[in-house]
């Protein structure tokens, strides 16, 4: 291993995102503030309001540059700032009072969303919702988002997503009707949701579909326990969908992790067992073009050796994905480690594959390091063209997309970055498939 | 501070990174978490300190370990790395709110650290203090720029010099104000600034600030970095922002008499007739406004004090205009004339505004479907990357301001 790299440690020793060090210290200039990534979220969802409750700086960077007070149907997003004395005697009271004055101001439901000092200083926001919730006529949840131990976006996304389950009752089930779980932070308002063909196919067989995405309401979160199935997209929905299964019994289909055309096989027939429905011939032309594709890789893939850079959604499992082609991995970039990653992990290293992970934190500095490790291919994003360097870029198209769709997604991708240089067209996945 | 519908009053450490981001031959490191420097860093980026215009801005993450056993090993690792990558001048070390809570000494871990980085000056600014505003970390900043970095052996310049002081992105308009000043401060007396305190400082030019021979201090957070210089050097200081057409010339000539050379009397003269002719046929409506409608005549202002101060004199003293609702954005420097209002205060004020002219953020102002071209303070709703705006200050800034109140008159009749 490079001397760069000796500080890094291997794939197979990571519990947690604790442990994955930075691959150079410097932080150019910063990464995402799980808070940020919060109060993004509540502002998509109607009906919803939030309390931010952390230090000026939270409150002034909590909003974009147009964001509103109130939005556009009375959710409140508001800021409770801590003062001095806050800081070390804790801001309970404070906060209990500014929640009465948002029910009473119609607030329909509210997520407090604790930052950095209110997280360090320890401030019982389940104690206040004990306290509070029987009191007040919206609905309360909380969410404490110290980066100091939430890294980034993605760990953000996934707590935001439970601290919404929790605003969740009881329902009685609806047969057949499916939540479409992808909560996601930065979406811009008003645009089209792309998702995976899979969800167009299930309302084409008259599946009752719940989009619980940007731009659902607040009354589609709290009535999601009806459904049947909860189909998730992305990682950082997972949790949700796992606590939906424990609360209320809602069985889930990990649609994110499937690259493999056997395992999407597996869980879209899983989905028509429980959904008591057909999927034959939806698919047939995505799936046969993945199948071409994987043969391909097996071919012609072996022995290629790649690093993962940022912006690649699930790495780990992306990572396990090619280790099927014999695909060497030789430095993978992990923002945030999911619990499902040490399964990856673990069968990587069954593999033969255990690379050191890192967090990239000076992208412009830290790519001339990639580079003298000499990789076949990098994936990831890139600030400017490196001369040598083949790089698949713009890999957050596929976030939020699963299914045979992807594979052919990010299989072509490859082979065109390694035959050209260069990325090729973005794939069109409500298009024909690329036969 | 409590419960805020709006961007709360920034903190100190908000203004002390603000002040010195925009530095060059510096880098600044911030010592904690990173949500702070990514989104400063961005809203900096849109009001014009983009990308390569001054310190590249770093921070060192920390996490749950670092806070438990007091490990400060990021920080020095990353000033290695800063080092060899950007070779500063200087680099500035300022603590994130949560060191800042478990009490990490940035002056001591500063001083050991100098001991291995002896080619680069750490300069550790403090007041992360939750009981610091962003006026007194912009004031602390300041102070603290020129008391580490002035030289100490230097002589006058033999051809005058100035400088200007409390030129910061936390203040609305920043850059333009500042170009108006260095084209008057030219026009009168043919001078060149030898530092703009900190829009565009560099290093050296921070080093070499006691070198000129009057400090324009254009913002009160200003003035104890002037009255330091003042005392170490000898040069003399005038605090005062140039409204209006009186009011710049009488800044001229307040200059002058710090300088000991009178400003040029022609190029007072022909700026002063310029502006007139410029404004005369607004004026005039403003002036039958105000006969007429005298309740329309109003100007109802919030924003930092002295930029509050300066425009309303200018519109109450100069203009046909009568004072209405001010106040300032900072309780430590509201008084009787010019009153601190926290939201509570303002929020109606603004609510309710339906004659005159409303003069304050730009959030507030499109919150309550105000004229957002009035804008006079941040927060702002809008980027900002290009320097060439007109000014609110100078004789430049006279015509600008009828301009903008004379659109919205026409706006509303």
């Amino acid at each position: 291993m490079s001397e760069k790299l000796r500080h890094l440690k291997k794939l197979s020793t990571i519990r947690s995102g604790k442990n994955i060090k930075f691959l150079t210290p410097a932080v150019y200039s910063g990464g995402w503030c799980p808070m940020r990534v919060a109060c993004n979220i509540v502002e998509d969802i109607e009906g919803l309001s939030y309390l931010m409750v952390g230090m000026p700086e939270c409150a002034t960077h909590s909003r974009g540059m147009n964001s509103m007070p109130e939005g556009e149907n009375g959710e409140l997003r508001w800021l409770y700032v801590l003062d001095a004395n806050e800081v070390i005697f804790g801001c309970r009271e404070g906060v209990i009072e500014a929640l009465k004055i948002m029910d009473e101001a119609g607030a329909k439901a509210i997520l407090m969303i604790a930052t950095c000092v209110t997280d360090l200083i320890g401030e019982d926001f389940e104690g206040i919702i004990s306290e509070m919730q029987p009191k007040l006529n919206a609905r309360l949840s909380y969410v404490t988002l110290g980066q100091f131990k939430n890294f980034g976006s993605g760990i953000g996304t996934w707590k935001t997503a439970e601290a919404l389950g929790e605003l969740m009752v009881p329902k009685d089930t609806v047969p057949g009707r499916t939540n479409v779980i992808f909560v996601e932070p930065w979406r811009t308002k008003g645009t089209e949701i792309e998702f995976p063909l899979i969800v167009h196919a299930l309302r084409k067989k008259g599946v009752d579909i719940r989009n619980l995405t940007a731009g659902a309401t607040l009354d589609d979160y709290m009535n999601a326990p009806d459904a049947t199935l909860n189909i998730v997209t992305t990682s950082y929905t997972q949790p949700l969908a796992a606590k939906m299964e424990k609360n209320f019994g809602i069985a889930y289909s990990p649609l994110h992790n499937a690259f493999k055309v056997s395992d999407i096989d597996k869980e879209y027939a899983d989905i028509e067992e429980k959904l008591g429905i057909s999927l034959q011939g939806e698919f047939d032309d995505w799936r046969r073009k993945a199948v071409e594709l994987e043969e391909r890789a097996k071919k012609e893939l072996s022995g290629l050796r790649y690093v993962i850079m940022t912006g690649v959604d699930m790495p780990v499992a992306l990572a396990r994905y090619l280790a099927e082609f014999g695909m060497e991995p030789l430095l993978i970039n992990v923002s945030d480690f999911h619990n499902e990653d040490l399964i990856f992990a673990k069968e990587l290293k069954a593999m033969g594959y255990d690379p050191p992970v890192c967090r990239i934190m000076h992208r412009d500095h830290d790519i001339q390091i990639i580079k003298e490790m000499k990789p076949d291919i990098c994936l990831g994003y890139i600030s400017e063209p490196v001369e040598g360097l083949k790089v698949a870029e713009e890999m957050e198209d596929f976030f939020g997309i699963t299914g045979y769709e992807r594979t052919v997604g990010i299989l072509s991708r490859i082979f065109t970055v390694l035959e050209t240089g260069k990325m090729g067209e973005r794939l069109d996945i409500y298009g024909p498939a690329p036969l | 501070m409590g419960l805020h519908r709006f961007k709360p009053m920034p903190s100190g450490r908000m203004g002390i990174f603000w002040t010195l981001a925009p530095i060059k031959e510096a880098a600044v490191v911030e010592f904690g978490c990173m949500g702070h420097n990514i989104y400063s860093g961005a809203a900096l980026r849109r009001g014009g300190i983009y990308e390569g215009y001054g310190s590249p801005l770093y921070t060192t993450y920390i996490d749950e370990t670092d806070i438990a056993m007091g490990d400060s090993s990021r920080l020095a690792a990353t000033i290695k790395q800063v080092i060899e990558n950007d070779s500063p001048k200087a680099i500035f070390l300022q603590p994130s709110a949560v060191p800042e809570v478990v009490g990490t000494d940035m002056y001591a871990i500063s001083n050991e650290l100098q001991y291995d980085f002896p080619e680069t000056i750490l300069v550790p600014i403090g007041h992360g203090s939750f009981a610091i505003s962003q006026h007194k970390g912009v004031q602390e900043a300041l102070t603290a720029l020129v008391k580490r970095l002035a030289k100490d052996d230097i002589e006058k310049t033999v051809k005058p010099t100035y400088n200007i002081i409390g030129s910061c992105p936390d203040l609305f308009n920043f850059g333009a104000d500042t170009n108006e000043i260095i084209r008057m401060m030219k026009g009168a007396f043919d001078i060149e600034c030898g530092c703009v305190l900190s829009s565009q400082a560099s290093v050296t030019s921070i080093q070499n600030i006691g070198s000129a021979h009057v400090n324009l201090v254009i913002r009160r957070e200003g003035i104890p970095a002037a009255k330091y210089l003042q005392k170490k050097f000898g040069t003399p200081y005038v605090y005062q922002r140039p409204y209006g057409i009186k009011g710049t010339t009488d800044w001229l000539i307040n200059v002058g008499e710090a300088l000991g050379k009178e400003p040029d009397k022609n190029f007072i003269a022909y700026e002063e007739k310029l502006v007139r002719d410029q404004i005369y046929q607004p004026r005039r409506t403003l002036e039958n406004n105000q006969w007429s409608y005298p309740d329309e005549a109003v100007i109802t202002i919030g924003g930092h004090y002295d930029v509050v101060k300066g425009i309303v004199n200018y519109a109450t003293n100069e203009l046909p205009f009568y004072k209405g609702k001010v106040w300032c954005n900072c309780p430590e420097m509201g008084d009787e004339e010019i009153p601190y209002f926290s939201e509570k205060e303002w929020i109606p004020v603004v609510k309710e505004h339906d004659k005159g002219y409303l003069m304050f953020s730009g959030e507030a102002l499109k919150w309550a479907g105000q004229n957002t071209q009035l804008q006079i303070a941040n927060p702002d709703i809008a980027y900002r990357l290009h320097p060439y705006d007109p000014p609110f200050v100078g004789y430049h800034g006279a015509v600008h301001l009828v301009n903008l109140w004379i659109n919205d008159y026409t706006l509303k009749h």
